[in-house]
């Protein structure tokens, strides 16, 4: 696996949601997915989605599931350069993902296991990063960058659910931003108005 | 917003909470539900239930003075603190607090690596350090050390070492408790200790003699609550040359027995030097009429099992481990290794992977079998990845240790079969590994579920086999933050006396109760008469 390429879209940092959707993806008003979360979780998690998601976008697809292929292809075609793994997403991770939280925003989209995203999830959420989007991803239709691009009405999913993949699942998609409002424990200081 | 803990009034909760926001400053309080959510053990084996074990807030440190004023916000309000490294342990019970209502002290953002000593083969570094932080440094630094990492690899050095946890490479590293060398220690009264030769300011041996003069004291922090470790010590693993990795195989049921007397022969003289895997691939898992029959019944012959392999055209036993050293050194090992395992009749040797240090990132991401080379990988979630497996949201770790026996780990495997037949669960995987030389852990996941009657199952079923496998002398190693209790029952010698000698040390180190009450049963005074 090629550590250490560029991964950026044309254009380097984005600073707003329309930004994020350069590379012709559809400015679709979308219902967000909700994955078995509970009303607490939903309400105290709701957000705006335009002001969550700034900042560069990292493409990440896992190669041995069934339409990864397509999934790539389609951030390619947005302009974007998607980085491939193996199964386990722990080197892209070190090498790769977690510098770039370290200064954030981020956003970084995906096509993988459900087992990846939940690592990613509470990986990320050290950052102040968190699912925005989570679509589980059937063999009968073609993973697509585009669909995660369109925006968000409603709130956000929780953290922690599983993804419980049926026969004739392949894997999920997903969109995991920084929200610069945020705080955790390893995400940039709100106070720190240089880092934001 | 954040309940406070029991016994802590609404006022007091929030002016302990205004200081420590004072403390570390406002970004890094967190006690909005949201933010307090983050905490929750996301494997409980309570989910959702009353009995569930919260936080109340977290406040993330930076410095050990941070730490030391924590301390005593806490000691003027009684609060409970519950202290994580990373608190990525989900099977052993995450970052959830082991008392409900205490204050998590999260302490990621002290993720400082303070020393690598290439020539010493030692480093010294922060609760917050990951296995990824010090792998990435040692390869971007092209430091010719290796890492033991936990697996999965996205824990932390110390909160690994401090709960005892094991990895996979050479004996002197893979105890990560044992491959510790010198602590500090934030004490529950703030004041701070170093242990070993630590406590001489102008040492250089810190993390090169574990001792220091006096009484030893390092092993009442681990799996304990009498401080809050601020710094460790460890030895690290020079890179070897080469690196060959080996499987054999055995035939029948009883060939485990000398298999294992003699790999145990092998790992005490040193000649096989890495953890080393011992299953049974024919016992473990699957839905064959008779392999549910046979393990259901608790005591099937060994006439009848081996009929069985013979039937499925499959090895009983398989065992792997690595060697690490020198071409020439490796090669004689494995011959001596075969030489000593030749006599078990059917036994097969395959040379399944060799390697040749350092590794290129491409050949590092290649390899399938990481902890084993010291590099950190999530592979083991992929367990989580099967399509159609039924959505069992996590799993808690049953962790029985037994002598490196196959007699032990036969009849191991009867009980536990029979346990989980009983209880008309499929039996679990059936093997151990050798993180020590003179023992085997028999890990197997209990799956754990969001939904309360599921839960109640895997509660009974997770204390019938820990009772019933201490009774037959084959207690657990660690056990998940719900079950420490029960776990510490089995350790119950003279009436508990060992547990009082905890508690009493408990009442000295810590009067005010405040460091992880509960935490492996040790529970201080004011709190003994409600304890979880």
């Amino acid at each position: 696996m090629p550590i250490g390429s560029s991964v950026l879209p044309q254009g380097g940092r984005i600073a707003n949601r329309r930004d994020f959707l350069a590379g012709g993806a559809a400015f679709a008003t979308l219902a967000i997915t909700a994955l078995r979360a509970g009303p607490v979780q939903a309400r105290a998690l709701a957000r705006p989605f335009n002001e969550l998601v700034s900042g560069p976008l990292l493409i990440v697809y896992d190669r041995r599931l069934l339409g990864s292929d397509a999934f790539a292809a389609d951030a390619a075609a947005s302009g974007y350069s998607p980085l491939g793994f193996d199964s386990d997403i722990a080197a892209l991770w070190m090498h790769e993902i977690e510098p770039r939280l370290r200064v954030p925003p981020l956003a970084i989209a995906g096509f993988t296991s459900s087992a990846t995203l939940f690592c990613l999830e509470l990986l990320a959420r050290d950052y102040g990063a968190r699912a925005l989007r989570r679509i589980e991803q059937h063999s009968s239709a073609t993973p697509r960058l585009t669909p995660l691009m369109g925006a968000v009405s409603g709130a956000v999913t929780a953290p922690l659910e599983p993804v419980a993949l049926d026969a004739g699942q392949t894997g999920v998609s997903w969109l995991i931003a920084t929200d610069r409002r945020r705080r955790a424990p390893l995400a940039a200081p709100t106070t720190d108005d240089s880092r934001g | 917003m954040p309940k406070p803990p029991p016994g802590v009034t609404d006022s007091d909760f929030q002016a302990a909470l205004r200081e420590l926001e004072n403390v570390v400053g406002r970004d890094w309080l967190f006690s909005s539900d949201e933010d307090v959510l983050l905490y929750r053990d996301g494997y409980s084996p309570l989910w959702g239930e009353a009995e569930e074990r919260h936080a109340s807030a977290a406040v993330a440190p930076s410095s050990v003075e941070q730490i030391q004023a924590i301390v005593k916000v806490a000691n003027q309000y009684g609060l409970p603190l519950y202290p994580i490294s990373t608190g990525r342990n989900l099977t052993y019970g995450g970052s959830a607090p082991t008392y409900s209502g205490s204050v998590v002290v999260d302490l990621k953002r002290m993720n400082r690596i303070l020393e690598v000593s290439e020539r010493d083969k030692t480093c010294l570094v922060e609760p917050g350090v990951s296995y990824f932080d010090l792998y990435r440094h040692l390869r971007t630094n092209k430091i010719k050390l290796w890492i033991d990492t936990a697996d999965p690899g996205w824990g932390g050095l110390m909160g690994n070492a401090l709960d005892r946890g094991g990895g996979y490479t050479g004996i002197d590293f893979r105890d990560h408790f044992d491959a510790h060398c010198g602590m500090e220690v934030v004490l529950p009264s703030g004041e701070l200790i170093r242990t070993g030769m630590g406590a001489n300011p102008q040492a250089k041996t810190w993390q090169l003699f574990k001792y220091g003069l006096g009484p030893w004291v390092d092993g009442i922090f681990s799996q304990s609550n009498f401080g809050i470790v601020t710094k460790m010590g460890f030895w690290l693993m020079e890179e070897p040359e080469a690196a060959l990795q080996v499987n054999v195989t055995v035939p029948k049921r009883r060939d485990v027995v000398p298999l294992l007397d003699t790999l145990h022969s092998l790992m005490c003289a040193h000649t096989i030097p890495s953890q080393t895997t011992v299953a049974s691939p024919l016992m473990s898992g699957g839905t064959h009429p008779e392999l549910l029959r046979l393990r259901a019944s608790g005591g099937a012959s060994d006439e009848e099992w081996n009929r069985h392999a013979a039937a499925q055209g499959r090895p009983f036993w398989s065992a792997t481990w690595i060697y690490y050293g020198a071409r020439k050194v490796i090669a004689a090992q494995w011959e001596h290794t075969k030489d000593r395992l030749a006599g078990i009749a059917g036994i097969e040797f395959r040379e399944t992977a060799s390697y040749t240090f350092p590794l290129t990132d491409q050949q590092a991401e290649a390899v399938p079998d990481k902890a084993r080379l010291g590099i950190p990988s999530l592979n083991l979630f992929g367990s989580r990845n099967a399509v159609g497996a039924p959505p069992s949201e996590g799993h808690i770790d049953f962790s029985p240790m037994i002598a490196p026996h196959g007699e032990e780990l036969i009849a191991l495997s009867d009980l536990t079969g029979k346990i989980y037949a009983d209880m008309g669960l499929t039996p679990p995987f059936v093997g151990g590994l050798m993180f020590h030389p003179r023992t085997m852990i028999c890990f197997h996941a209990v799956p754990t579920y969001r939904n309360a009657q599921d839960n109640q199952r895997t509660r009974r079923l997770f204390e019938s086999l820990v009772r019933s496998c201490a009774d037959r002398g084959w207690p657990i190693y660690r056990i998940h933050a719900h079950f420490q209790a029960l776990g510490m029952q089995m350790f119950g010698f003279n009436d508990g006396a060992l547990h009082r000698l905890h508690e009493t040390l408990k009442d000295a180190i810590d009067p005010n109760g405040i460091v992880s009450p509960g935490r492996y049963d040790i529970w201080p005074q004011r709190l003994r008469g409600s304890r979880a």
